[in-house]
């Protein structure tokens, strides 16, 4: 799922899952028999989830939080992320979209691109299609594995048959545990856009020069309504341009101010 | 502009009730009718001819030839039919200083009051009647008509049909005793009541024949069906207080074909009432017009009739057509020619011009009010009345009296300081500030019913009386009441103007105002263009909005290329004709939709299509929060959140629904947008978010869940008063104690055992219970009942779903065939119980939960379980006790295994030599009971001493477990084995002390043979001894 290189997305390993086995193994260390045992209740159904097991130690180790040391797993040193729902997603996502070249963040960064063209697609089968003839090698089952995921990361939110693009909740990972920016102080948007593309590696591609793409610009405006940042347009100040509505105010950004 | 004068001039000009006003207002605001189809016979299907109105009273009114005409004027309520007679009025008014006219005489009865007393009074004042008698008996009615009240007319109408019923001679569709039970029937007082009531319809035949109306005008006076099936309302009372006769009737008459049948008999007497009540006899009407067509013609003259409405005439209708289609000449050679001019409803026409009446008619001119209904033709009509306000009396009176030449109205206006739209009029250019042709147009189309008169009355009088009123800083502009706007609602063209509009910053009322101007007066949008003072916000001047108070307003400005993120133009979709149909009735389903959200968030209506809403608003919910790593466990969504915990504000439900939903949608803007959006997703074929705004109704949605998902989680997990982790720890703990209470557990449990056996669908007991008397057995009796028993299968199923991982929409939950736990939290739940040594009393709220519900379920077994199970115990223990004491009495202090063996074995010695040496019988299982002491004799020393131990030990958990395999059955199963020895023991002593003494009497030779039986029997009750007796074992 996350790993360097050529991979697929299961669909089995859900974020869910990997959260539950870390946490099991934060307090049991264990070998792997043992694991399955006790987390799937082997001794009351049987062998019959064993699959699901794998692939979600798999991811577990994929994302540094489980290591097996001479057929015994433990957690990392990232245990503490395992604290809370919110602290796994952001470690999740930093490890997610730390490698460039994972089959996961190349398809993240191809559907912030083609977030509008995403949106006439009918199913995940589309979907896929669509992918495929930008680069991928995509099957159905590996976009069925990627939306967990990516919903969970908050890239979007998934609604029936499609993932509504916004990176609201991504934004506002990023922005709870930052330090470098100035809280309450217009920083400019170059700056701004800079230091966010950094923390979120995957959005870059959705760029188009000063323009902003969709779910990038709709996680902003989420953001400005949620009054987690304050979005400015400043007179003769230099722009980028976020995907437009004719109902706002301010589609042209100079300034970001962050608010809390 | 002195605006008092306009104010009134506009009452004087548009009469609310009754299109009447001074003939000098009449011409300066007439609008030339000029494309009128005339048809030259009374036939419907005949061919058309379009005419001017010039051209008809040209060619059909001005009559030098002495042609007789009967012409019918067709079309529907308010379509002008009215108006175009009143307009042949004046045109012949105007020409009569013509010879032709001079012969004239014009009888005009206008439909004033719309009533029969209206019109007789108008064939008075016109000398249409001569006949002295008659002219006393109507001008006697008209007295009559002012001096009864209205409860008294409306009796004398009710009372006149019953008459007409009971001395109806011939047999009709109702035999005699029919007619009697329909006599009966009518009298009840309270189908009476009803009949008389103020919208019923005998109301109907009261208005027509002398109060003025303006609310049913062209209304015929009828009966219809609905008046009687309607009675359905009152069946109580009928079936109360009526009597068999009326009963027996309302039975028939509240079903459709009973009150076909009796509506059509009435209405075959409603002529004749209405002649009775006033005051006409047969013939009167016929022998009016009849002499003054011989007067007339003695005289040198003609007749002109106009007759703007034929309904006013209910009663006499019939006679005046007859007399009035007779051709002069020939048999009738001693009657003068007479043009007629009869406005008649399309409805009218159908129903009382059968074959041999059509033939009788000449012409047809049909007023169609679609003639009327292009943009600048509404705006004409407007700008005719705007000036007529503007005008004084006397302006329009000078007018008329120089000639009335529409070229030469005089034209006065209110000039705003910017461009506005005006029209021609006659070839000169009239303004229509402050109206637009498409808020005119707009308002027309608006309208219930589209006639020129409602757009007369309901769009330029109440629209420029509040123009007026503005003026005079009496009131706003626009007027946006119901009666103005209509119901439907006022929408934007464009969803993100919508959303750019409702961030203005201007109260409720002015912006309900503004999105009335913007949206009816403007084109739909806030689009700006234009610089300073000519700056134009939805093709209406800035300056214009800014009169109305609308100042600082800023619309939406075009930037030129706005290829990214644009979605404005609209997407060409490929259509399929074979679809065609199948789109537009989605279209149609797709705007009421919308109409329906505007309509339930601008005017505060009932959302009708909520079901819909419900479903799409759960779609959407489901699965855009990601519920698991909210804490919420997937198994606690997919019971408990569905369309029936959402509820929507202003709907018809319970106001408890509010605070128990899980999902409140409120009626304010977020709501709004939340309904708007997913209505416009879920109206594509299969729904997907490729539509127009798309992009911008995701955002929308997106905040709306934001703003809420806290709230939506928080309700979800139970939160004040529970969470998923307090609702795992109840679900467990109550299968803990239904495991024990139905045996399954043990006193030695491990708590590997425990878990599994917690999660294992079905566990195995091999403790059955005999005794359903006692207070276990009743427990079990209890638990084992369908309902109890189906809740506690419930709480398991909880149990294994609950904790476990799910994967995909949460909607979609089967049977659970994967499980890889969020073990952690089992092992959390198990610790905290397992502390609480299994006693859940200090987790469960103090308050009793009475609902019955998913999260508080467990909770709520729990608090009706736990106080029987913890009674059980104690009653278990007592009995336990006994048992031991009773056992020690028995066997002694010391109950362990070797005394228990020992005993069994000397019982069974006792048994053999019993039965071998002395020959005494006992019953044969006695022996093996004996046996099994002996075999299970380290169990039962076991529990003897568990026993002990809990009777000083008190341990919920051991006690439920010990108590669970029933241990006091084995004990009490030993006891009453050692007891049954005792028992025959004791029975053998007696016997042989019994034997000895009447030994000891007997006197015999043989003293060797006595001595060994008295040492025989002496022996026997030694061995005896040792198990009867008290404590002897």
């Amino acid at each position: 799922m996350f790993k360097s290189g050529k991979d697929t997305m299961r669909e089995f390993p859900t974020p869910e899952r990997v959260f539950a086995l870390c946490r099991y193994v934060r307090r049991n260390p264990c070998n792997r028999e043992d694991l399955y045992q006790e987390l799937c209740l082997g001794s009351v159904f049987g062998d019959g989830s064993k699959d699901i097991f794998g692939y979600t130690l798999t991811v577990a180790q994929e994302l540094e939080l489980v290591k097996e040391i001479e057929g015994r797993y433990s957690v990392t040193d990232a245990a503490k992320e395992l604290e809370e729902h919110i602290s796994f997603r952001c470690y999740s996502a930093k490890i997610a979209f730390s490698r460039a070249d994972s089959i996961y963040f190349k398809t993240t960064s191809l559907y912030l691109k083609l977030a509008e063209d995403v949106m006439k697609c009918p199913n995940w089968g589309s979907v896929a299609v669509l992918f495929n003839q930008n680069g991928m090698e995509l099957s159905d089952n590996d976009m069925l594995g990627w939306r967990f995921w990516t919903s969970f990361l908050g890239v979007g939110y998934l609604h029936q048959q499609m993932l509504i693009p916004n990176c609201y909740i991504r934004f506002l990972d990023v922005l709870e545990i930052q330090e470098s920016l100035r809280l309450s102080e217009s920083i400019p948007i170059e700056e701004f856009m800079l230091w966010l593309e950094a923390q979120c590696p995957e959005i870059k591609e959705s760029r188009d020069g000063n323009k902003i793409g969709l779910a990038v610009s709709n996680g902003l405006r989420t953001l400005d309504a949620q009054k987690v940042i304050e979005l400015r347009s400043e007179p003769d100040a230099y722009k980028w341009k976020m995907y437009k509505f004719e109902s706002e105010i301010i589609n042209d950004l100079s300034h970001v101010r962050i608010l809390r | 502009m002195e605006w008092n004068s306009v104010s009134e001039r506009l009452k004087e000009i548009i009469q609310v009730d009754v299109m009447v006003n001074e003939k000098w207002d009449f011409m300066a605001t007439h609008m030339p009718f000029n494309r009128l189809a005339v048809q030259f016979s009374g036939r419907t299907t005949a061919t058309a001819k379009e005419m001017s109105e010039e051209e008809i009273y040209q060619q059909l009114v001005y009559n030098p030839n002495d042609e007789h005409r009967m012409i019918i004027v067709r079309g529907r309520n308010g379509a002008g039919k009215s108006h175009l007679i009143r307009w042949i009025r004046s045109r012949l008014h105007s020409n009569r200083r013509d010879e032709t006219l001079k012969a004239e005489k014009v009888v005009f009865i206008r439909r004033i009051d719309n009533s029969v007393r209206g019109a007789m009074r108008q064939l008075i004042d016109q000398g249409v009647v001569s006949d002295p008698a008659l002219k006393e008996r109507l001008q006697s009615f008209i007295q009559s008509c002012d001096m009864k009240n209205e409860g008294e007319l409306k009796s004398s109408i009710y009372y006149n049909f019953i008459i007409k019923i009971e001395n109806e001679e011939e047999e009709s569709s109702y035999k005699t005793a029919e007619r009697k039970r329909l006599a009966s029937f009518l009298r009840d007082d309270t189908i009476m009541n009803f009949l008389m009531r103020e919208d019923g319809p005998v109301t109907r035949f009261y208005e027509l024949i002398a109060r003025p109306s303006g609310r049913i005008q062209g209304m015929e006076a009828t009966f219809k069906a609905d008046d009687f099936t309607a009675m359905r309302s009152i069946m109580q009372d009928i079936q109360r207080k009526g009597n068999p006769n009326t009963k027996r009737f309302f039975a028939e008459v509240k079903e459709a074909n009973g009150a076909a049948k009796l509506v059509a008999y009435l209405n075959r007497f409603a002529r004749a009432v209405i002649q009775t009540c006033a005051n006409l006899s047969l013939g009167d009407a016929e022998g009016m017009i009849h002499q003054l067509r011989l007067d007339l013609k003695r005289e040198g003259k003609a007749l002109t009739v106009l007759i703007e409405d034929m309904t006013t005439f209910t009663g006499m209708d019939s006679e005046l057509i007859k007399v009035l289609s007779i051709q002069h000449g020939g048999e009738y050679q001693d009657l003068c020619r007479v043009t007629s001019l009869i406005g008649i409803t399309d409805e009218y026409y159908s129903a009382h011009f059968r074959d041999n009446f059509q033939d009788r008619v000449t012409h047809q001119i049909t007023v169609d009010s679609a003639t009327f209904e292009s943009e600048e033709t509404l705006a004409q009509m407007a700008a005719r009345y705007i000036n007529a306000a503007y005008l004084t009396q006397q302006e329009t009176i000078n007018w008329y009296n120089q000639g009335a030449e529409a070229a030469k109205l005089p034209y006065r206006t209110w000039q705003p300081d910017f461009t506005w739209e005006s029209v021609d009029v006659e070839g000169a250019l009239f303004s229509i500030f402050p109206l637009t042709k498409k808020a005119l147009f707009g308002l027309y189309n608006r309208l219930p019913e589209k006639a020129p008169r409602f757009f007369i009355r309901d769009v330029i009088r109440i629209q420029m009386s509040a123009w007026a009123n503005f003026q005079l800083g009496n009131a706003t502009f626009p007027n946006i009441s119901l009666s103005a706007l209509g119901e439907s609602p006022v929408q934007f063209l464009e969803m993100q103007h919508t959303a750019r509009f409702d961030m203005l910053n201007f109260s409720n009322e002015e912006k309900n105002r503004l999105r009335v101007l913007l949206c009816i007066w403007g084109d739909g949008t806030l689009h700006e263009v234009g610089n300073d003072e000519n700056r134009v916000i939805g093709t209406l001047p800035v300056k214009y909005l800014q009169l109305f108070g609308f100042n600082d307003l800023s619309g939406i400005q075009s930037q030129g290329n706005t290829l990214h993120g644009d979605q404005t133009s609209p997407r060409k979709e490929q259509k399929d004709p074979q679809v065609t149909a199948e789109v537009s009735e989605r279209t149609r389903m797709y705007q009421n939709d919308l109409n329906d959200v505007e309509n339930w968030y601008q005017n505060n209506m009932v959302l009708a299509n909520s079901a819909d809403a419900r479903k799409r608003i759960y779609d959407f919910v489901i699965d855009a929060i990601n519920w698991q790593m909210e804490g919420v466990p997937a198994y606690l969504v997919g019971i408990r959140l569905n369309t029936r915990s959402i509820f929507i504000e202003g709907q018809r439900q319970r106001s408890g629904d509010k605070e128990q939903a899980l999902i409140v949608i409120e009626r304010n803007q977020e709501g709004y947008w939340l309904l708007l959006a997913l209505t416009h997703w879920g109206h594509n074929n299969s729904p997907k978010w490729d539509f127009k705004d798309s992009a911008f109704m995701q955002y929308k949605l997106i905040l709306w869940l934001e703003s809420h998902k806290a709230t939506i989680i928080s309700r979800l997990k139970g939160e004040p008063d529970t969470s998923p982790m307090i609702i795992l720890q109840h679900s467990m703990a109550l299968e803990f104690l239904r495991l024990g209470i139905t045996g399954c557990l043990t006193y030695t449990e491990k708590d590997e055992t425990v878990l599994k056996k917690l999660f294992m669908r079905s566990v195995s007991s091999n403790v059955s219970r005999n005794d359903s008397e006692d207070a276990w057995g009743r427990l079990l009796k209890n638990i084992n009942q369908k309902h109890r028993s189906d809740s506690l299968t419930k709480n398991k199923d909880m149990l294994i779903a609950l904790p476990n991982t799910h994967m995909g929409s949460v909607s979609r939950q089967g049977e659970i065939r994967k499980y890889l736990y969020h073990r952690d939290q089992i092992d959390d739940a198990f610790k905290v119980l397992k502390r609480l040594d299994w006693d859940p009393a200090s987790l469960l709220p103090e308050k009793i939960i009475e609902k019955d519900e998913l999260f508080t379920s467990a909770a709520r077994q729990l608090q009706a379980l736990l106080p029987g199970v913890k009674d059980v115990l104690v009653d278990e223990r007592r009995k336990a006790t006994e048992m031991l004491e009773q056992l020690k009495n028995e066997l002694g202090e010391d109950l362990g295994r070797d005394i228990i063996v020992n005993a069994s074995r000397k019982m069974a010695d006792f048994l053999n030599a019993f039965n071998i040496n002395y020959g005494g019988y006992y019953p044969a299982p006695l022996r093996e009971h004996v046996v099994k002491i002996e075999e299970n004799a380290t169990l039962l020393a076991r529990i003897c001493k568990r026993a002990a131990d809990l009777v000083n030990d008190e341990k919920f958990s051991l006690e439920l477990a010990f108590f669970s395999s029933n241990p006091c059955q084995m004990m009490k199963e030993a006891l009453d084995t050692i007891r049954e020895v005792e028992k025959i023991a004791n029975s053998a002593v007696e016997k042989a002390e019994r034997d000895l003494e009447n030994l000891r009497s007997t006197t015999t030779t043989d003293n060797t043979l006595l001595d060994k039986l008295k040492d025989g029997l002496i022996e026997l009750i030694e061995q005896m001894k040792k198990f009867g007796g008290d404590n002897n074992a």
